[in-house]
């Protein structure tokens, strides 16, 4: 059988109910990439990005999902064309996350006795008190900041865009990465103009003088083009 | 009269969004330009630029989290990852997302996760990446004939069809089986432990043997306190304290057979180094780190042993380095701040030493070692007053 004529999703339902070597062999050329890239990142941000640990947690991703394969063909969901894809990522990053906290409960272990973890407790509360008050501060302000925005928005995409906001604002996702979650269900530039008008509004309320402008109106050096 | 001409507060936007590193070069330099000179002149439109900066700054504070911590209501790592990868479905999503802009401990969660399924790569990616073993033909082969043996001895269908001529088991039977399975894992496991050397039990045995007897001034990671004791004879290499303990004994043939094992392993090379550092053997111990430590250079507790060999072997220079190296990687790493202070003190450098202790005790003013660093500080200042 032509294996690589196949859809992702058609390929992962025939290896996990049992394919053969071949529709494997396929499985594996056409998911590595994407279990390696996922590897790789999940690694350098544990700092350790050696490719004898990468190809390993490859291997082991791909084991651990054969492995599994009953419990997942229960649990998935074709919740779009390329979902197969999305839960090969969740399963690598949670592999590879895993992997790296067991190796680092692994080596604090070793410091534990020796009170090295009380020393750490002891110097995050050292930092919880020296930031205490620019967290409270900033809570003031982001409460302050919502009361405004919950001021100003009204109608049915109310909370889809307060969300924009914060997600921009206070988590620090890109305009892209906001408009790629389904729940939002704009594109980039709907998303960039919700921030935009959200933005200018909060302002309006909150620094710049409504009377000001006012009084200049809509008028710029060129108010027909924008930058 | 001419009507005055200023910007528009869509304007300003873009001038401040270029400011602090724009919209992807997407704005005319003409207009840009233009803009600018206008700013250049207009002492209304300044006014107005400034309260626009200063309302951007604080904006941006909203951004600046500390590291949130994770409370009882935050949703599942694995939740967070699969909103990342667009496979939640949408209901838990919404209620994902609600609860994620308002905690900063899931939001930084969410926007790692959205930058490891991120799509676009870097160079260093791409270069990693590209030398995988796991890129290979013959690699992805033969973890497909793996995969494949591992399907074929338990495919559902076979499984299931033998399965519909078995008699009717017993009741009792699962429990009979449960009961076997114990047994066979327990006796599995006395076997293993029995059978097979644990690092596990190495460290335990070695922990064990410093809080008896403490024969080196510098900690290393997992050792409990107890004061040093007083040496008797010459350190020269040959293991000469007057009385090795018990623990230490049973831990050197186990580490002996860990290394019969596997001659390359870190971590039996490391707790025989610790070993041998105990019985006041640094030349072995500093062989044995150098070793481990080619094979994993970013191991810290592996850099730490190994300023301890060099610091028991007179290398004061290369301890130091060492230890610097580690706390400018982990700051609060308490057992190189105890060791660095240590060395210091042991070299002469009493001003310098008294920072050190005075550093080590803000991050642990009240562990067990605390009572030594408060007392070799003390000393560090008398000696440091003295020079």
């Amino acid at each position: 059988m032509d294996y690589a004529g196949l859809s992702a999703e058609e390929l992962t339902l025939v290896c996990f109910h049992g394919g053969d070597e071949s529709a494997w062999t396929e499985f594996v050329r056409r998911f590595q990439p994407l279990i390696a890239g996922v590897v790789f990142r999940v690694a350098r941000k544990w700092g350790d990005t050696s490719r004898q640990v990468v190809d390993d947690l490859v291997q082991d991703t791909f084991v651990k999902l054969c492995g599994e394969r009953q419990e997942l063909l229960q649990t998935f969901k074709s919740v779009h064309k390329d979902a197969i894809f999305g839960y090969v990522k969740v399963f690598a990053a949670n592999l590879a996350h895993d992997y790296f906290k067991g190796q680092r409960t692994h080596k604090r272990g070793g410091s534990v006795a020796g009170g090295s973890t009380a020393n750490e407790r002891d110097c995050e509360h050292v930092a919880d008190a020296r930031s205490a008050e620019s967290a409270i501060e900033r809570d003031l302000l982001i409460g302050q900041i919502d009361s405004c925005l919950r001021g100003i928005l009204v109608g049915p995409n109310s909370e889809r865009d307060r969300k924009i906001f914060w997600l921009y604002y206070r988590v620090g996702l890109a305009a892209s990465a906001i408009a790629a979650l389904p729940s939002v269900g704009l594109s980039t530039k709907g998303v960039e103009s919700t921030l935009a008008r959200l933005t200018r509004q909060v302002r309006e309320r909150l620094s710049v003088p409504t009377k000001e402008l006012d009084e200049r109106g809509n008028e710029g050096i060129r108010p027909g083009e924008s930058f | 009269m001419s009507e005055e001409k200023h910007l528009s507060g869509e304007q300003i936007d873009r001038l401040i969004e270029v400011e602090v590193g724009g919209p992807d070069g997407q704005v005319p330099d003409a207009l840009l330009a233009e803009a600018q000179d206008h700013l250049a002149t207009c002492a209304k439109c300044q006014k107005l630029v400034a309260m626009y900066r200063e309302f951007y700054r604080t904006l941006s504070l909203a951004g600046r989290a500390t590291s949130g911590r994770a409370t009882s209501d935050c949703p599942s790592e694995r939740s967070l990852h699969e909103l990342a990868a667009g496979v939640i479905p949408l209901e838990q999503q919404h209620a994902v997302l609600n609860h994620v802009i308002h905690c900063d401990h899931c939001g930084g969660l969410l926007r790692d996760a959205l930058e490891i399924f991120s799509d676009r790569q870097d160079e260093t990616e791409r270069i990693t990446l590209a030398k995988l073993e796991s890129g290979e033909e013959k690699w992805q082969r033969d973890v497909a004939r793996q995969l494949s043996a591992q399907v074929e001895g338990r495919k559902p269908g076979q499984v299931l069809r033998p399965k519909l001529h078995l008699p009717r088991w017993p009741r009792w039977a699962p429990a009979l089986v449960s009961l076997a399975v114990v047994l066979l894992l327990g006796a599995s496991i006395i076997w293993m432990h029995t059978r097979t050397p644990s690092i596990a039990q190495a460290d335990r045995l070695l922990v064990q043997s410093y809080g008896e007897r403490r024969t080196m001034r510098m900690r290393f990671p997992g050792a409990p306190f107890s004061t040093v004791v007083e040496q008797r004879g010459n350190l020269g290499g040959s293991g000469s304290f007057s009385r090795v303990p018990q623990a230490l004994r049973e831990a050197e043939p186990l580490i002996a057979a860990g290394l019969r094992r596997r001659p390359q392993d870190v971590g039996w090379l490391q707790r025989k180094a610790r070993a041998d550092l105990l019985e006041g053997r640094a030349v072995p111990a500093v062989a044995s780190l150098e070793m481990a430590l080619s094979e994993q250079p970013s191991d810290l507790t592996l850099k730490t042993d190994l300023a301890s060999a060099y610091f028991e072997n007179g290398e004061s220079d290369r301890a130091l380095k060492l230890l610097d190296e580690i706390v400018a990687s982990d700051p609060v790493n308490a057992v190189a701040l105890f060791n660095r202070a240590v060395l210091l003190s042991a070299g002469g450098r009493y001003s310098d030493a008294a920072n050190a202790w005075t550093r080590y005790l803000e991050i642990d003013p009240a562990g067990e070692w605390s009572s030594e660093a408060r007392a070799e500080l003390s000393k560090a200042r008398t000696l440091g007053g003295a020079q």
